[in-house]
């Protein structure tokens, strides 16, 4: 039996490590009106974040057809597996979970299961990454489900957006959200939960500095098994939050977001995710 | 059964069509996509669908009906672009698998089942399938066709008149396009493009105009206004005339205003941003009972959101968390008034509020859990008391003053878990550093600080630390207790007496001392206290 991880490009898994791992990645789409680009692709992060502050049309985005699953599918068949595990992004904050299983029944030749680890960008990671090490020393596919819904459930996310106007723009946050962290003189600091709202207003703080400082607090709440720092066009934010986490945790990687995930977010952000130990 | 049948080309050439209709359509289905997510792209979404559809069959010389469709079905697959586009996928594979056999042409009775089949196959392809939406509209449209299949007019005019009327009734099967005053934009998508396909069979023309037009949008938008609110009720005891009391709540922004009754018991209903002021309002007529809020935006949501979860089970009860704070100054009370509080407190000159004024304005906010911010180290005292009268729905979050008030509502919720809240509150007002700046009244001397009348006297965190000739040396002496290089900004709020050129003089002071401080001046408004600032 051979086991393949598949994901999709809002797991913030960089090229570089899901090649080591492999990790089958699939983009979202990004659209600039007509135009369609495949996440990470077709355009850069730099490229994009540029884009996404000059361009006059607001960009959407959308999942993956199912016929690109299919190709996805089978390229991981025509390389051996005969078992796929794809880790979704949340799958109420995107429809490529849809896809993903509607895509199931085009292709033969390999068992193929899914999960809504509910989470999006490392949060959404790391359980891929843990799944493709696990198959790696030969896990198989019942198992790896349980491995990931395990660190799912341990898996918390914070993220601190430098403006929440383009969670709203894309309907990703609602009004009453919005409001509650949209006023002068206020940072916010978000939450993406399993349960609706899902994009949440997590608490709100007076200046940046202690916003960061704030996250790493909370997260700090918790006995951490892992951490990984992401940013969107905020590295010096997000090293701010490394030198934090350092003598709490030790050395903590920092990630890029991906395009797709820099539409809802904006430039200028920074996240923590992380995994709470085990009791 | 009719003769009429439909040939490859011209079911093709229907096919064509149908995107010239659909683009033609495009901006105004964009513009009533609230649902699932209210991203404006649904429109873009369906016609790039059925492009890449056509285009899979560009080429397609001499071939079968099953052959055609069974392309265009994989076209549309592989180029599905969104929900709704993945959900049009599946209704033509649901078309092409029923007439996957047919060879050179169809009878209407094989477009019925076609079109029966592609709603079939739509609901199995989706997990949880919604009611409202464009499913909806392609099951009772292709149901209409089934009835009607006398000849291929009747039959097309049916299908198309019922998806209309389908869309049309998509508000009331999903309250959320009620709430936002549109019909379903996939439902409508759908129905354009069976309009475009029967156009092109009945060898008829498009319209000129859009079916989806701003005047739809406008029409269905009066049904509800926007912005949601509270749903403010209560009954008056007091004896106040009805036309008088209403013209008040209009002067306060009302909606919807309803008064009724007799002077001596007036029910009261009203829509309002903030409800705060209506009862204050009330409460100055006299008695005011039977006091009831409803936020209207968080049942809207609760309910946008139990849409779309996994149903009403998976809902957690979420408690209505309100806000009670004693604030004084225009400035003041709408800073506090932005960051959530529901019922502001007059403290009066002197800022002292009595216990029993905090469990009425707590009682008057009419939610489950109530927090109360004193911003007075007196007043902290009397609202310990008004939350020992009623443990389980007041808490007290010890603000000795009017900052540490504004830093403790900056870490409020109005939803979630109140011990964990009031727990984010507490450690926000340990963060700040709270300074009063004033003039003294008489000579005297305080922790050994000789003060003359008139002198600048400085505060920090409500202990008298400095005097001196001016207010802005005052200040600079109040920072520098207050180690303020250590800090990142100061706020301060200017009150209601102080000059342009005061403010000037105490910003450029602060400036010149603390150069890294970061300061943002506010309109406080605030009696007795020509200034306060908050350090951070």
């Amino acid at each position: 039996m051979t086991l393949r991880i598949l994901t999709d490009t809002a797991a913030d898994i960089p090229d570089s490590l899901a090649g080591e791992l492999g990790i089958g990645l699939i983009a979202l789409n990004i659209h600039f009106g007509d135009e369609q680009l495949k996440d990470r692709r077709d355009i850069t992060s730099d490229d994009f974040f540029q884009r996404l502050v000059s361009s006059d049309v607001h960009p959407t985005t959308s999942q993956p057809s199912p016929g690109e699953f299919a190709e996805a599918y089978q390229s991981l068949i025509d390389d051996g597996a005969d078992e796929i595990l794809f880790v979704s992004i949340h799958g109420n904050l995107s429809g490529t979970l849809d896809s993903a299983k509607q895509a199931i029944e085009l292709v033969e030749g390999a068992r193929i299961a899914t999960v809504d680890t509910r989470k999006v960008s490392m949060a959404q990671g790391i359980p891929a990454i843990r799944a493709a090490e696990f198959a790696n020393n030969g896990g198989g596919l019942d198992e790896a489900i349980t491995l990931v819904e395990d660190v799912v459930s341990r898996t918390r996310s914070l993220v601190i957006a430098d403006t929440l106007e383009y969670l709203k723009k894309g309907g990703r946050l609602t009004q009453s959200q919005y409001l509650l962290g949209s006023m002068l003189r206020v940072k916010p600091i978000l939450a993406i939960g399993e349960e609706p709202p899902y994009v949440t207003i997590a608490t709100r703080v007076r200046t940046l500095k202690k916003a960061l400082e704030t996250m790493v607090n909370m997260a700090n709440e918790d006995e951490i098994e892992w951490a990984g720092i992401v940013h969107g066009q905020g590295l010096e934010n997000a090293e701010i939050v490394q030198a934090l986490m350092k003598p709490l945790v030790g050395e903590v990687s920092i990630y890029e977001v991906t395009p797709v995930l820099g539409v809802h977010l904006g430039p200028g952000t920074v996240g923590l995710h992380w995994i709470a130990a085990k009791n | 059964m009719n003769e009429e049948n439909i040939t490859v080309e011209k079911f093709h050439e229907a096919l064509v069509l149908a995107e010239k209709w659909l683009t033609i359509n495009r901006d105004g289905i964009n513009a009533i996509n609230v649902y699932p997510v209210p991203d404006g792209d649904t429109g873009t979404n369906m016609l790039l669908t059925w492009r890449q559809a056509l285009e899979s069959i560009a080429d397609a010389s001499s071939q079968t009906f099953g052959e055609l469709l069974n392309k265009f079905s994989r076209g549309a697959l592989l180029g599905a672009r969104g929900n709704s586009g993945v959900i049009l996928s599946q209704m033509i594979g649901g078309l092409a698998a029923a007439l996957s056999s047919s060879s050179d042409s169809i009878t209407v009775s094989d477009l019925a089942s076609g079109l029966r089949s592609a709603s079939d196959n739509a609901y199995r392809a989706i997990t949880e399938p919604v009611e409202g939406t464009m499913l909806t509209v392609m099951r009772e449209a292709s149901a209409a066709g089934e009835n009607s299949t006398a000849n291929l007019e009747v039959f097309l005019e049916s299908v198309v008149s019922e998806s209309y009327d389908s869309v049309a009734r998509t508000p009331n099967l999903l309250p959320r396009l009620k709430e936002a005053g549109v019909v379903d934009s996939g439902g409508m998508g759908v129905a354009v493009i069976l309009e475009g396909i029967s156009t092109a069979l009945l060898k008829r023309e498009l319209p000129s105009e859009p079916v989806v037009t701003d005047e739809i949008k406008v029409e269905m938008s009066g049904v509800e206004h926007e912005g949601y609110g509270y749903c403010t009720e209560f009954v008056m005891l007091a004896g106040v005339g009805l036309k008088d009391f209403e013209a008040e709540l209009v002067e306060l922004g009302g909606e919807s205003i309803l008064v009724v009754g007799d002077p001596g018991a007036v029910r009261v209903h009203v829509h309002l941003e903030d409800p705060g002021p209506a009862l204050s309002a009330a409460v100055a007529h006299g008695e005011t009972v039977s006091i009831k809020i409803d936020n209207m935006q968080v049942q809207h949501d609760d309910w946008a959101d139990q849409q779309s979860s996994e149903g009403p089970a998976s809902q957690g009860v979420i408690p209505a968390i309100g806000l009670v704070s004693v604030a004084r100054g225009d400035g003041l009370i709408s800073n506090f008034r932005q960051l959530g509080v529901n019922v502001i407190i007059d403290g009066g000159p002197t800022g002292k509020v009595s216990a029993g004024e905090l469990i009425e304005a707590a009682k008057g906010a009419g939610l489950e859990h109530v927090i109360i911010l004193p911003n007075d180290k007196d007043v902290v005292l009397a609202a310990e008391q008004a939350a020992e009268s009623n443990p389980d729905s007041i808490r007290v979050i010890p603000t000795r003053s009017t900052v540490s008030g504004l830093a403790a509502a900056m870490a409020y919720l109005p939803e979630g878990d109140i011990d964990e809240i009031c727990s984010l509150m507490n450690e926000s007002i340990q963060l700040v550093q709270s300074i009063e700046i004033s003039n003294s009244v008489r000579d005297t001397s305080v922790n050994g600080i000789d003060i003359r009348v008139g002198d600048g006297i400085g505060f920090l965190d409500g202990e008298l630390v400095a005097s001196d000739a001016t207010l802005a040396a005052t200040l600079v002496s109040v920072l520098k207790q207050a180690d303020a290089s250590q800090s990142e900004i100061m706020t301060l709020y200017t009150g209601e007496q102080v000059t342009p050129e005061e403010i000037e003089e105490l910003s450029e002071a602060a400036e010149s001392h603390f150069p890294s401080l970061e300061l943002d001046i506010v309109e406080g408004g605030q009696p007795l206290y020509p200034f306060i600032a908050s350090l951070e």
